[in-house]
């Protein structure tokens, strides 16, 4: 019976829920030391000294270390990219601090409370520079440099398809922005180093394990095989856990030099000024269209703002890359411009965050795409239709060489409109008003890269990221089939989705496949890690391949046992046998067993040559309160197209989840500093991550356009749901108030203020 | 200095000496080794490290150690065996809802809501979701842990309808 397509129950369930979960701060070792970093409480400033002499005093600590004592090279992300500046980043501050929340010192003791103690009595001996706290500040000629450069923009990149871009006769003019968010992982960063032999074993709370490994052998200057990364389990990563940070590279070396296990996890507030933020864009459009909406040209001009560094190894380049991409999104556009610059200030550095840029995209096509129904008269709807690229011109590349393999945009949009009641809406929503009531309705229609492989990275200079995975399957003398890939299970459900993908193209029972967490030790396997929806589509191809050599070599040395051709031979649950030939077979573990070692160890690697595009759409209904100016989410309708899905449930459950951090990124959450760079919401009585209230329930409709560009079928379902919340519920905002909303999150104060207006228009009998 | 701590956790009573500072989760997770319950934002706002302290819903994270002297504290460990073939019925629900993805959040949720276990088939979802209000989850979106909540409460194989209004 074939296994994937079926709801399995999760593998990894048991143990989480009895309390037997394994996170890098449930283990420990005999002697581990804790490390606690001293962080700069002061955004920028000339870094004079640091005194520990009174922390070295205390009773347990060990070592305090600064930069200059732990005298390693800074993390240089390897980006090769004309339009970027290299952003080197210091492990600890060295001369300059850029960040509040930038790591100056390290504490290591023997429990983690002494740590925290004599973290506290390190004095910073600095000179305070004025913060550089927005974009608009950074751009000025007259602002402090972040770095030792003569401009604070350290990416610039313009695109054009022609000097003049046709305008008109529609033209419009908006700046959009959506402010910085953080994809707050349950579990916070950590990691544990242990000298072992000539090298050192890690556990750590990543996404990217080989390249964490990587990174600390070449930034501890130790050889790839003394590096060994084991992934216990992972408290959720959501982005932040992608990139190797200049914490986990100072632990790493504090194990080595002081020949003891040595352990950080971070704390919350930590969590919240040094991990990596995400999204933090402004963008200015120019939209122009024809008089039936049709578009004709988008001139963008992308300011990210970058914070103090980029992150390892994806650079500063993922917003300020992402997002004019995909600007165009699933529409039909040949006339497009743009420039698109990652400027440094002094904030947290800017890194990952499920979408990558791409709730950005969908936030500026989607609201142009209402503006511009609203400026011609045209249905809404229809404005997307006529725009949308139809099923039959698939594939189609876009201006900005996208390559959309294969779906059905408009459909998409229609039964996201059919499931909202969108055709009843208008007269629901005019009696309502009647009655006072404030009622809304917005969609959004998106398209999204996932699975990026090698050659995407490479054309974007990010050196650093492997772009291909790989999978270890090995048929154990047990008769087990053992799989290690290179994409660690963070709570997306892989150690069950691998073992259905394994079952199904080796022919054998689920039961017997077994998905082992990820160790670099482990096949000398080499890899990218989870992250920009990967692992169905990159971990997937890599199992398959994998399987298929597995399976080659079963059937011939069965061949041989059984006196048939491999061409007569299928694998049936947990045998070889003769197609149609009843009796004649051999069992897997009787090959197991008498076959040479390795025989049954199969490495392959899968490296996608082209993305794939995952693409949907959203529509809510909302009602606004006028005097709290809450946004009431009444009914939220997902429509989307994942590609052939190996368990539906857990795919649903990704979409769940995945919307609820969109939701809080258009109506919650939002990291704000103020003007001397410090951060304003650095606990999570501030950060307003919403609670079992605040998230509607979604209907989630599936749709399945095939793909040739994944080898096992599936798009990628992880990031999806977070693209179009934002897009959606601002259209539906901005419906309901008659008014626009354009950058995210919505600010109940300004809600308030636009309703309350609206209801006095109302009242006037004013439309 | 350290204290004198007397307290039955998880039906086992335990005498320990203890700096008074110490916060009971640290002392469930590092000086008992219950590591189940976990530590999510250690200002009380995320509720990853909730257990009951004499049936009741506590952060243990707000909690020192030395104030549960004279108490009993259970923890998720306690709800069942991992030996046991069937394990708590909302433990139960909560697989079989899918209501749990990485899994850090879910012990203190499961402290939180089977504290209420005698109430549960009684409860509107509006109550339900009263309950969860200080538990953050960042995976699931709520839905199926409200799914599961509900399951628990309804006689069944705890996969329950899955509706919630």
């Amino acid at each position: 019976m074939p296994s994937v397509g079926r709801s399995l129950p999760r593998r990894e369930d048991r143990p989480l829920l009895q309390g037997r979960g394994r996170f890098v701060d449930d283990i420990d070792f005999d002697g581990t030391l804790h490390a606690r970093f001293v962080r700069s409480s002061v955004a920028h400033a000339l870094l004079l000294g640091v005194d520990s002499e009174e922390a070295r005093a205390v009773t347990g600590v060990v070592t305090v270390v600064d930069a200059a004592e732990l005298a390693l090279p800074p993390l240089l992300p390897p980006i090769d990219n004309p339009d970027a500046l290299p952003v080197p980043r210091p492990l600890l501050a060295t001369g300059k601090i850029r960040f509040a929340g930038e790591a100056v010192a390290v504490v290591v003791a023997d429990s983690p409370y002494v740590a925290e103690d004599a973290a506290e009595l390190v004095a910073i001996d600095l000179e305070a520079l004025p913060a550089v706290t927005t974009t608009a500040q950074a751009l000025r000629d007259d602002a402090p440099r972040v770095h030792d450069q003569p401009t604070n923009v350290m990416y610039d990149k313009r695109f054009s398809t022609g000097d003049e871009l046709p305008r008109g006769p529609v033209v419009i003019h908006r700046t959009f922005s959506s402010s910085r968010q953080t994809a707050l992982p349950m579990e916070p960063r950590g990691l544990l180093a242990r000298p072992h032999g000539d090298g050192l074993e890690i556990w750590a709370s990543t996404q990217s394990p080989h390249m964490l490994a990587l990174a600390v052998a070449a930034g501890l200057g130790l050889a790839e095989d003394q590096v060994r990364v084991m992934v216990p389990d992972v408290g959720g990563g959501f982005g932040l856990k992608a990139h190797a940070y200049p914490e986990e590279l100072v632990v790493a070396a504090l194990a080595r030099r002081l020949g003891r296990p040595v352990k950080w996890v971070e704390d919350r507030a930590e969590n919240l000024t040094s991990s990596c933020h995400a999204r933090g864009q402004t963008i200015d459009v120019t939209v122009s269209a024809d008089a039936d909406g049709v578009l004709t040209s988008i001139d963008a001009d992308v300011v990210v703002d970058m914070g103090a560094y980029g992150v390892y190894a994806h650079g500063h380049l993922l917003e300020a890359g992402g997002t004019p991409s995909m600007i165009p999104g699933p529409y039909r556009l040949r006339d497009y411009r743009f420039r698109s610059r990652a400027v440094a200030t002094t904030k947290v550095p800017l890194g990952a965050y499920r979408g990558v840029g791409l709730p950005v995209a969908t936030f500026v096509h989607e609201r142009a795409m209402d503006l511009v129904a609203a400026e011609t008269g045209v249905d809404r709807a229809e404005v997307r239709r006529r725009n949308l690229l139809r099923a039959d011109e698939l594939p189609y590349t876009s201006v900005t060489g996208q390559r959309y393999d294969s779906g059905d945009y408009g459909a998409a949009l229609d039964t996201a409109l059919r499931e909202i009641r969108y055709s009843a809406f208008a007269e629901e929503q005019a009696e309502a008003l009647r009655a006072g009531r404030l009622l809304g309705l917005g969609f959004a229609v998106y398209v999204e890269y996932s699975a990026v492989g090698s050659s995407v990275f490479a054309g974007r200079g990010m050196l650093g990221l492997a772009g291909y995975d790989e999978a270890n399957v090995v048929l154990g003398p047990d008769g087990i089939v053992r799989v290690w890939t290179t994409l660690p299970s963070a709570g997306q459900g892989i150690t069950t989705t691998f073992a259905q993908l394994t079952a199904d193209e080796l022919s054998v029972d689920v039961e017997l496949v077994e998905v082992r967490p990820v160790d670099t030790a482990v096949g000398r396997l080499r890899g990218n890690g989870t992250f920009a929806s990967r692992s169905a589509v990159s971990g997937g191809g890599a199992i398959r391949v994998s399987c298929e050599e597995l399976r080659r070599r079963l059937l011939e040395d069965a061949a041989d046992v059984l006196e048939a051709s491999p061409a007569d031979l299928e694998i049936v649950s947990d045998a070889v046998r003769v197609r149609g030939a009843g009796t004649s077979s051999v069992r897997l573990v009787d090959l197991a067993a008498a076959a040479a070692p390795d025989r049954y160890d199969v490495v392959r690697r899968h490296d996608p040559e082209h993305p794939v595009y995952p693409y949907g759409a959203h529509a809510c209904r909302v009602e606004v309160d006028p005097v709290s100016g809450f946004v009431r989410i009444l009914d939220y309708v997902v429509v989307e197209d994942c590609g052939r899905i190996i368990n539906p449930r857990i795919a649903l459950g990704q979409t769940h989840g995945a919307v609820a951090q969109g939701i809080a990124g258009a109506l919650y959450e939002e990291l704000s500093y103020d003007e001397h760079g410090q951060l304003q919401t650095a606990s999570l009585m501030d950060y307003l991550v919403p609670t079992a209230s605040e998230v509607p329930p979604v209907q989630v409709e599936h749709m399945h356009v095939p793909t040739s560009a994944s080898l096992v079928g599936a798009k990628g379902v992880g990031e999806s749901g977070t693209l179009a919340p934002g897009a959606a519920l601002a259209n539906a905002v901005a419906d309901a108030l008659g008014a626009e909303c354009n950058s995210t999150p919505l600010h109940p104060t300004v809600i308030s203020d636009l309703a309350r207006a609206r209801l006095a228009r109302t009242a006037e009998g004013v439309r | 200095m350290t204290m004198h701590v007397d307290v039955e956790i998880n039906g086992v009573r335990h005498r320990r000496e203890v700096e008074p500072r110490t916060l009971l989760s640290d002392f469930l997770r590092h000086d008992l080794g219950l590591t189940g319950t976990h530590v999510g934002c250690e200002h009380g706002v995320c509720g990853a490290c909730t257990v009951q302290v004499d049936g009741r819903p506590v952060r243990s994270c707000l909690v020192l150690a030395v104030q549960t002297h004279g108490r009993s504290v259970r923890t998720v460990e306690d709800l069942s065996d991992p030996e046991d073939d069937v394990m708590h019925p909302l433990q139960e629900a909560f697989h079989a809802n899918h209501a749990l993805q990485c899994g850090f959040c879910t012990p203190g949720i499961l402290m939180t809501i089977e504290a209420l276990s005698a109430d549960l088939a009684e409860m509107s979802d509006a109550a339900i979701l009263e309950a969860l209000s200080g538990n953050l989850c960042r995976c699931t979106g709520y839905r199926n842990i409200v799914c599961a909540i509900r399951a628990a409460g309804e006689p069944g194989d705890g996969e329950g309808t899955g509706s919630w209004a």
